[in-house]
């Protein structure tokens, strides 16, 4: 659940020196500290189907970054790995937006891992209720879900004509993901 | 055709399905048009086949 102060969807609670956790009200959580992330954007280039994709990738030649930010002591300093039940997904593989050509225009999100032994990062709240990319809010529940058996990677995809990224290739993008 | 169950996710409707190599659910939240439902659940699962999944 979100903590607005105006308009700004806060993701930090201080209180003396002491960063803040979580939040409750009585007995039900409603805020936990969110995992944050900036990405630095690259391009694919045009790909065989006409499209172009901007964002992170690890996939085939990869371009951009991504980057945890620790310092910022998320909920679960290891979000997507194995912490609180939620799996073994190693981290993000790739977070992208796709456009152009023949493709249907879209934002996924890959969570896996090629180099160490995982299992599925399930599509619950326990995983994520939103992710936020520069602003631009994409909800769990709105995504197509798919979980391949055989490399035990888990996607989450929008479809979305508005590129997130925008295309300056090396731009720093403020990625966010809450939980209930 | 392609036989799926449906899940209540908060207050989304998820359309559920899996095959020999992926589970696919797909948000299908006041749809109730049969035909467009699968439509959604067939470009589900062709985008799962095109996918690089790192293997």
């Amino acid at each position: 659940m979100p903590i607005f102060v105006g308009s700004s969807d806060i993701d930090d609670i201080v209180i003396g020196t002491t960063k803040q956790e979580s939040v409750f009200v009585g007995s039900d959580r409603v805020w936990v500290r969110p995992a944050l992330y900036n990405l630095t954007v690259g391009t694919s280039g045009t790909l065989p189907n006409g499209s172009v994709s901007y964002g992170f990738s690890t996939a085939g030649t990869a371009y951009g970054s991504i980057a945890f930010v620790a310092n910022h002591n998320a909920y679960q300093s290891d979000w997507f790995k194995n912490s609180g039940g939620v799996g073994q997904g190693d981290d993000i593989y790739y977070l992208l937006w796709n456009g152009g050509g023949s493709a249907t225009s879209k934002v996924q999100l890959v969570i896996g891992a090629t180099d160490t032994a995982a299992s599925q990062t399930p599509n619950t709240d326990v995983t994520f209720s939103k992710m936020t990319i520069d602003g631009t809010v994409f909800n769990r529940t709105d995504a197509t879900y798919t979980y391949s058996f055989g490399s035990n990677f888990s996607q989450w995809e929008w479809t979305t004509s508005t590129n997130p990224f925008g295309t300056t290739t090396g731009a720093v993008k403020r990625i966010r993901f809450d939980k209930p | 055709m392609i036989e799926y169950t449906t899940k209540q996710d908060g207050s989304a409707v998820l359309a559920c399905f899996s095959t020999d190599e992926y589970l696919i659910e797909v948000p299908i939240t006041g749809l109730t048009d049969e035909t467009e439902i699968q439509n959604k659940l067939s470009y589900a699962l062709e985008q799962a086949q095109n996918m690089d999944w790192g293997e």
